[in-house]
């Protein structure tokens, strides 16, 4: 995104690899849906991935149109700003869980965390797990 | 028209533009002081497992769009991914890996097997040097110098003195002191994990051959120059180049990348 360029050569890479993103964000769909038609699951998912999507063009602005050495200087404020898409995805889903899908608070609070421990674990692994197992490992003094 | 497919319109002319005007920088090889002289980024973090945007192989292209002729491939507590480089083409680029302790970060070069994070700075240094690779002091601010004691600073072949940390004038003041303790190449890094452009930092190497060899060999003869601005850091009798170095190219026009945002917004949030 910082190279300024919207070129096939890093668009369709780039795409490739992210579409891992969804998929398996559907594959813990498919295991906390219960009797959800899955068609519409997968429709009410994509409402939780609003807030991501907007905070991801918002990157693409932030670090395509801004200088790379002041962009670097509001590293920390950027990744904070992680916390916004965050939680709006979670509140998103947490409402389809009540009001669409009926589920009591505890079920729902139950199933978002569910969904998001089986999604988000293997993005982790996927992303970082190298550096992030030696930083749990130096936490915990394994 | 609708707006909608006005949005496909400017998103299309936006990609087709991006695209045809996507070229690696033409350069005319250097040669100065009897080197021939090289352009390197060696803090480069691919995907998977390195929390970054681009594979190895969409590096080495994009390394030479970024005036690059060397990168290095340092993903984090892993070799892995390092050797796939070479499979389209592009740039050199060296194996490697950021050594990810908790006290320190060490990127190490030219090695072929994954040296524990759980070793002490000196003895990561000695694994690297074992296999035939070069040890470099990643980002090392105030906080990671009580990793490296004198012994451990002595055994280091270079330290990054520019990085995008660097930016901070506070961080670039500690960086500077680190490098002027350890008498080592001056190495500047891009540390790129898919935001900031690739060799936004950069190290201007000194070789004797144009190889993976002959860049190691540079480094660890501190043949080295890294500038910032009217600042030069390196080799006493090579930062009198400084001057003569073809800086990073400049940033393509933002039109496009502007356009081509607008028009996506409207196609995922706008309505018809």
């Amino acid at each position: 995104m910082a190279t300024g360029r919207l070129t096939l050569r890093l668009i369709l890479p780039i795409m490739l690899y992210g579409t891992v993103v969804p998929l398996l964000g559907a594959a813990a769909l498919a295991a906390v849906r219960g009797r959800t038609p899955w068609l519409r699951m997968l429709d009410l998912f994509f409402r939780g991935c609003g807030p991501w999507t907007w905070w991801m063009l918002a990157t693409a602005a932030f670090w395509s149109l801004t200088p790379p050495e002041v962009a670097f200087r509001l590293t920390a404020a950027w990744r904070a700003s992680l916390f916004l898409p965050l939680i709006g995805s979670c509140w998103i889903d947490y409402r389809i869980f009540r009001s669409e899908l009926a589920h009591s608070r505890a079920g729902a609070a139950g199933r978002l965390a569910a969904l998001r421990l089986l999604w988000w674990t293997p993005i982790a692994a996927l992303f970082v797990a190298p550096a992030a197992w030696q930083t749990i490992a130096s936490a915990l003094g394994i | 028209m609708t707006m909608r497919r006005m949005a496909w319109v400017a998103l299309t002319v936006a990609v087709v533009y991006g695209t045809i005007t996507d070229r690696p920088v033409a350069k005319r090889p250097l040669l100065l002081g009897g080197y021939r002289v090289l352009a390197g980024d060696f803090h480069v973090h691919p995907i998977p497992f390195s929390a970054s945007t681009l594979a190895p192989w969409d590096l080495a292209l994009e390394a030479t769009r970024q005036g690059l002729d060397v990168i290095a491939m340092t993903p984090q507590n892993t070799v892995l991914m390092g050797r796939a480089a070479g499979w389209t083409g592009g740039a050199i680029v060296i194996p490697g890996e950021e050594v990810h302790g908790p006290r320190f970060h060490l990127i190490v070069l030219g090695t072929r097997e994954t040296i524990s994070w759980r070793l002490p700075a000196g003895d990561a240094i000695d694994a690297a040097h074992r296999q035939g690779g070069v040890a470099i002091a990643a980002h090392p601010a105030l906080q990671a110098w009580s990793a490296y004691d004198a012994t451990a600073r002595r055994k280091l072949d270079g330290a990054e003195v520019r990085q995008p940390l660097s930016f901070t004038p506070e961080r670039a003041t500690e960086m500077e002191t680190f490098y002027a303790m350890a008498p080592t190449a001056a190495i500047g890094s891009s540390d790129h994990h898919g935001t900031g452009p690739l060799g936004v930092c950069r190290t201007y190497l000194f070789v004797r051959e144009v190889s993976q060899a002959g860049v190691l060999e540079a480094i660890r003869e501190h043949r080295t120059v890294v500038v910032d601005g009217a600042r030069a850091f390196g080799h006493p009798a090579l930062v009198g180049f400084a001057g003569e170095l073809p800086p990073a190219p400049s940033r393509p026009s933002r039109w496009g990348v502007v356009v081509g945002l607008a028009a996506m917004t409207w196609l995922v949030f706008g309505k018809e």
